[in-house]
């Protein structure tokens, strides 16, 4: 990881201080910039917590959503009952560690099998069985119509946008902390080489699980937020595979196991779906499924990969075989 | 609860839990050799079910005869999706894979919902309602047919492992992929071959579907999930697990809708899934407890 | 003068960052075996996956019957002659004898020829035909030989390459392998040895070479390197 010196992180402050300073100089009741960046900077925390798992660790995660759609309900739940308040933070931080604890249930079985795909398969079927099990809540989760929050609570955009503002920040942090600390080059070793990392002595499973709480985490605290946001909590939305699908595709565009990549992937992104809403309201979904596509074919290495100067000459070593591990 | 009941909801059970274990089958082919759970082969089956719906709207072709062009294109679109989509990362490893495969899967269903729109659709022809008795049970007809479709495709693949020497290749192709090019067999020949029958078998599936079932563009996914749950349940590389896995799961769900009210069923699905997953993802019927997994 | 079927010169190939072989080159020539003997880890299995395509070296040549085979397919090798029997045999353990024989002529220019190569084989190999449909997983070590060097015959080469085959079998069976290496060879096929079973894989060459590290360290024919002083010391042990 390239040292943060003077100068780079006298920008990185610049920049953070401008977009704090966004919903004071802009209205927030009148101006797109501010539900636009406030968007652009839940999906950046989204997409980093997904390059936590996938981008640095290695493995697809493609259960995203269940962490989200759970911290939510969390929220619902919780807030419904009068157990917390409006923005709690005691409720946000409830919210990420029951996905966190979801995921160190879930992923010690799964993660320790040696095959990523089935990792990915449990992770989506995760998914579909939280949605599942909510809509067949009855009282506890109000089923398939969902929570109603106190909407009267609302007054401004400019908490939650300070509040992205945060988790983006926040997750970048968590994610520059662990890839230059010796978590980092352990996740790395995995991702690289799983049988040499574990041969060098290096506990996978336990790496894996850490990367895989620290993610749902992360989304579980997006999902609160934006349960704040929305004020109505239901399966539908809140478990949609779409809370996957657009990370996914930001994070990988950008740079996959990269600092800025998800970064720079999810406001690319942002800014072509809103254009693209605004263009052409019904075919935007497929858009994604077709950027995601063409950037693994095209683009592998993200966005970020394309701006480095063209590879050193590469030594032709040995062909990588894909082979039954 | 009655005897009869009881044997009518196995034989429900069976008769549907075949077409998961086709689905299962294409998956399995596939995860032989390109190491993938091809996550979208539910959206495919579906994207095959609406090609033989509108072949039945538009053109009157009774949904069995067009099994004779569905099949065919399926395998061609298989080609077509390997060397057009899975070729240039087949190399790369699993995760390039696994996402093209997503963002295919993504691709399909909103496309689907854009051009066919989100209502759902069925094919409702004369003999839909047609039921058999057999053994004093009351067999649905399409269901019937369905199944035979299914054994049909299943025998087809398994002769085509067995006896023809590309067949071999691809069973060699699977259990080592490295031993496979040292005699000569290439990677992306038997990954073609692979992803063609995965198609094929989709297809298939899908005008099964068709005749049975009512679908959406989006039942593609939780289709394609019962599939992987069925190959779960049977053990990967195993043909015949495959469809095990297929009717095991049919039946459970078959029982579980009779007991359970409404969406716990899919519940108890997805659970029996995911502790499968969990802890003993070689299957219920594999025979091969190698490390190969 | 025989034909000079192989010539590698200045191979290097790495293992990602990591280099496995440095500078290495020898040749083969038509009816002879060669002998690459050194330890564990030194690099044997790497020169003879590098020849069959398996790995690209990143730089050097590897020349068969004067055309470059270095950077292409393992498909392409198969095709041009030259089967490998890897260490560990490389058998399909799942599909029988009989499978795994027809898969040694999987390539085009085999298939028509598949009978009379399953006759040849057989005659090699008496113990191998009564047990066509045997799985290849369920055989004994000395038979999953005999079968593995049957099914690298299939496609008729004209430059057989052997990784290790006496390993992990007992010296009885290890002297019956190299009998029919022995039978092999008057027979006509070209031979590329790698062992670790220095006495043996010397006796049988015509010439051979020593790899430690990943460079070729001694080179010379079989009885020379047989008789070596320093190769005695090293490797021989109590071995007289």
């Amino acid at each position: 990881m390239k040292r943060m010196n003077r100068k780079s992180l006298g920008l990185w402050i610049v920049l953070l201080a401008a977009c704090a300073a966004v919903p004071f100089v802009f209205d927030p009741e009148n101006s797109y910039i501010v539900y636009f960046l406030f968007m652009a900077f839940t999906y950046v925390a989204l997409s980093q917590a997904w390059n936590i798992v996938a981008g640095y660790t290695g493995q697809v995660s493609l259960g995203h959503h269940a962490f989200f759609g759970l911290g939510g309900y969390v929220i619902a739940i919780l807030w419904s009952r009068e157990l917390i308040g409006y923005l709690d933070p005691v409720g946000m931080l409830a919210a990420g560690c029951a996905a966190a604890i979801l995921a160190i249930i879930v992923g010690i079985p799964l993660l320790s099998k040696l095959r990523g795909d089935y990792f990915a398969l449990g992770t989506l079927g995760l998914g579909e069985i939280l949605r599942l099990i909510t809509v067949q809540g009855g009282a506890f989760t109000a089923g398939p119509t969902g929570i109603l929050l106190p909407s009267s609570s609302f007054n401004t955009l400019t908490p939650h946008y300070l509040i992205a503002l945060f988790l983006a920040v926040f997750a970048l942090c968590v994610t520059w902390y662990m890839a230059r600390s010796k978590i980092g080059l352990a996740l790395v070793a995995i991702r690289d080489d799983e049988a040499a990392a574990a041969a060098s002595g290096i506990n996978i499973l336990k790496f894996k699980v850490l990367a895989f709480a620290v993610g749902a985490f992360l989304a579980g605290l997006c999902g609160a937020l934006q349960a704040y946001y929305l004020f109505h909590v239901e399966p539908q939305g809140f478990y949609n595979l779409n809370w996957t699908l657009y990370p996914v595709l930001m994070c990988v565009l950008g740079g996959a196991g990269t600092l800025s990549g998800p970064v720079i992937g999810a406001v690319f992104l942002c800014a072509v779906f809103e254009l693209a809403k605004y263009a052409l309201p019904e075919i935007h979904p497929i858009f994604s499924g077709v950027l995601i596509i063409l950037a693994i074919m095209f683009v592998p290495k993200g966005l970020v990969g394309l701006k480095l100067s063209p590879m050193r000459g590469r030594k032709k070593g040995a062909v990588k075989i894909s082979e039954p591990s | 609860m009655p005897v009869d009941i009881f044997f009518q909801l196995l034989i429900n059970g069976i008769l549907f839990g075949t077409m998961y274990g086709i689905a299962a089958i294409g998956l399995s082919l596939i995860f032989g050799t390109m190491r993938i759970i091809f996550i979208a082969q539910g959206t495919l089956i579906i994207l095959a079910a609406y090609g033989s719906f509108w072949l039945f709207h538009l053109w009157g072709i009774d949904p069995y005869i067009s099994i004779l062009l569905v099949v065919p294109m399926s395998l061609i679109l298989g080609v077509a999706l390997y060397q057009g989509l899975f070729r240039k990362v087949a190399r790369a490893g699993q995760f390039p894979t696994l996402l093209i495969a997503f963002g295919l899967m993504a691709l399909l269903e909103n496309l689907m919902f854009v051009l066919f729109t989100g209502n759902s659709r069925a094919i409702a022809i004369k003999y839909s309602s047609y039921a058999l008795s057999v053994f004093g049970l009351n067999v649905s007809f399409v269901r019937l047919v369905a199944f035979a479709m299914a054994v049909l495709g299943t025998a087809a693949v398994t002769f085509f492992l067995k006896r023809t020497l590309m067949g071999k290749a691809v069973r060699a192709a699977s259990e080592s992929l490295e031993y496979a090019m040292l005699v000569g067999i290439t990677p992306h020949t038997v990954n073609t071959v692979t992803f063609a029958l995965g198609m094929g078998l989709a297809g298939l599936a899908g005008v099964a579907t068709a005749t049975t079932y009512a679908f959406d563009p989006f039942s593609g996914f939780v289709f394609g999930l019962k599939a992987m749950i069925a190959l779960a349940l049977g053990g990967m590389g195993n043909v015949m697990g495959a469809l095990l896995g297929g009717i095991v799961l049919g039946v459970v769900e078959n029982y579980g809708a009779f007991f359970l009210t409404g969406g716990w069923a899919d519940v108890i699905s997805y659970a029996v899934f995911l502790l499968v997953l969990m802890f003993k993802p070689e299957g219920l019927f594999s025979r091969d407890t190698s490390a190969k997994l | 003068m025989a034909n000079l079927l192989l010539d590698v010169s200045n191979l290097n190939v790495f293992y990602g960052d990591a280099q496995a072989l440095w500078d290495v080159g020898f040749q083969v020539y038509e009816g002879e075996v060669f002998s690459i003997i050194g330890s564990n880890g030194s690099g044997k299995s790497t020169i003879l996956r590098t020849v069959t395509g398996l790995l690209h070296p990143s730089s050097g040549k590897i020349e068969f019957l004067g055309s470059r085979i270095d950077g292409k397919s393992a498909m392409r090798v198969v095709d041009a002659g030259i089967s490998l029997v890897p260490e560990g045999r490389g058998l399909f353990s799942a599909m029988t004898v009989l499978e795994n024989l027809e898969l040694g002529a999987f390539p085009r220019r085999c298939r028509s020829q598949k009978r009379e190569s399953l006759a040849w084989v057989f005659s090699l190999f008496p113990p191998i035909t009564t047990r066509q449909d045997q799985l290849a997983g369920k055989m004994s070590g000395g038979e999953q030989q005999m079968l593995a060097i049957g099914r690298a015959l299939m496609s008729k080469p004209k430059l057989l390459m052997l990784d290790e085959p006496s390993l992990g079998l007992a010296p009885l069976v290890v002297q019956k392998v190299f009998e029919i290496i022995a039978a092999l060879k008057a027979q006509g096929v070209t031979i590329l040895l790698v062992e670790q079973n220095i006495h043996q894989a010397l006796r049988i060459a015509d010439h051979a070479c020593v790899i430690k590290t990943g460079r070729i360290s001694m080179m010379g024919t079989g009885n020379e390197l047989l008789t070596d002083p320093e190769i005695k010391k090293a490797y021989m042990g109590s071995l007289q």
